[in-house]
């Protein structure tokens, strides 16, 4: 009966849609997930359900996968962790990632008028889109994947699939990047959109998905001790970057919003 | 006593009794050794230099806190190297400040974990602890943790 906890979520959503929607009411996206290679058991463990809520949750599902009610009932998986708290407060530093979002969160924010643009004028801002990829590569990838992956993910299993998909990620982003820089060299206003709009609405997904699932996850986990240890190697790194990291990619931010916001 | 001294006492030092209700069930069997592994541990007296606290964890605790939890030494003191102060009755608040503050530039501590108890003067501990770490040169996470005069934490979160 628990054999279906072991099973990967997306097959057990594809053989019974409705365990989609029962997730979906406990605010768990798995059927929006592009990976989707969490197993069920997993799935549960990312997102610490209170324990009634836990409970409650696996008797909606086995109602759904085994209607007879045959078999044993399911055990929701029991966590080491603490209970997820009513309100989640993240550590100092995965709260500094968090923050960083909010710079990148606005830089997606102005891609469709950006778009807008170059298909309206149909003329490329080369100075323009130059520093935007700067920004994605200095700040996003650099300043704050950098930390991600050097840092955060030390604190984890790297294996685990929510990180692999966090990962994958990263990895798709960097070839949007590569996208852009070719549309804005051979002047292809076309892929240069369809490319921004990829990317956009790439991170925009990651960034919801480290927020409320991945930092979460990782930040029940750590000791006091670990926490101040990533704050020190979070310190160190940065003190590695140009002086002026990140200031000079929030003032960049500034400016694109006072070209398009007015 | 009159309604007006009812009205003006501090609510931190009002006599509450608790005597007759029943202990709280616990396992009191068997005896736990003490976690503290240094001496002194008042705040006016601890030594930043000392070698305890370099790139340690420290708890910062009010007095009353280790009076008031059942398992202070294995739930919070474990781990940590410890200060304790009163923030309403020990004097030379300035001093606690600096002291404060060189343990986070001199010996580097890795984390402050702030315990203080419900009442509301207690909770000049944690502002205390705060602003000397703004004064300092390194940046540490603070961590915040409010005790109820029955023992239960009331409130855990990082500053």
């Amino acid at each position: 009966m628990n054999d279906y906890m072991q099973t990967g979520v997306k097959p057990l959503i594809e053989a019974f849609p409705e365990v989609g929607q029962v997730l979906e009411r406990y605010g768990i996206a798995c059927v929006q997930c592009t990976a989707g290679t969490c197993k069920l058991e997993e799935v549960l463990q990312l997102h610490a359900l209170p324990p009634q809520d836990g409970t409650e949750l696996m008797r909606q599902i086995a109602r759904i996968v085994d209607p007879t009610g045959s078999a044993l009932q399911p055990q929701a998986p029991t966590s080491a962790e603490p209970p997820r708290p009513v309100q989640f407060t993240y550590s100092p530093p995965v709260q500094r990632l968090v923050d960083e979002h909010v710079w990148i969160v606005r830089l997606l924010a102005r891609i469709p008028d950006l778009v807008d643009e170059i298909n309206t004028s149909d003329v490329i801002d080369g100075d323009l889109l130059r520093a935007m990829v700067d920004f994605i590569r200095g700040y996003a990838d650099r300043f704050h994947h950098m930390k991600e992956e050097d840092i955060l993910f030390d604190y984890t299993d790297r294996e685990t699939p929510i990180v692999q998909v966090i990962l994958q990620d990263h990895e798709q982003a960097r070839g949007y990047v590569r996208a852009i820089v070719g549309a804005v060299e051979e002047d292809d206003g076309s892929a240069l959109c369809a490319n921004l709009v990829r990317y956009r609405e790439l991170l925009t997904e990651h960034i919801t998905k480290e927020d409320e699932i991945l930092y979460p996850y990782i930040d029940r986990a750590l000791t006091t001790h670990q926490v101040g240890e990533m704050w020190q190697r979070f310190e160190g790194a940065e003190s590695g970057l140009e002086a002026d990291v990140p200031q000079k990619y929030e003032r960049f931010i500034t400016n694109l919003e006072s070209r398009f916001i007015q | 006593m009159s309604h007006a001294s009812v009205r003006t006492a501090c609510p931190g030092s009002r006599m509450r009794d608790f005597s007759d209700t029943e202990a709280q069930a616990g396992d009191s069997q068997g005896t736990r050794p003490s976690q503290l592994c240094q001496w002194p541990v008042q705040l006016y007296l601890v030594g930043p230099a000392a070698p305890y606290f370099q790139n340690a964890d420290v708890l910062l605790a009010a007095d009353c806190v280790a009076y008031s939890l059942g398992d202070f030494h294995k739930d919070h003191l474990a781990g940590h190297s410890l200060a304790i102060a009163c923030p309403k009755l020990g004097e030379g608040q300035e001093i606690y400040r600096e002291k404060i503050t060189a343990l986070v530039d001199e010996a580097q501590i890795n984390t402050l974990t702030v315990m203080t108890m419900q009442v509301p003067c207690c909770v000049g501990l944690l502002h205390l602890a705060k602003s000397a770490v703004e004064q300092a040169h390194h940046k540490i996470p603070i961590k915040s943790k409010v005790v109820g005069i029955r023992g239960e934490i009331l409130h855990e979160e990082w500053c």
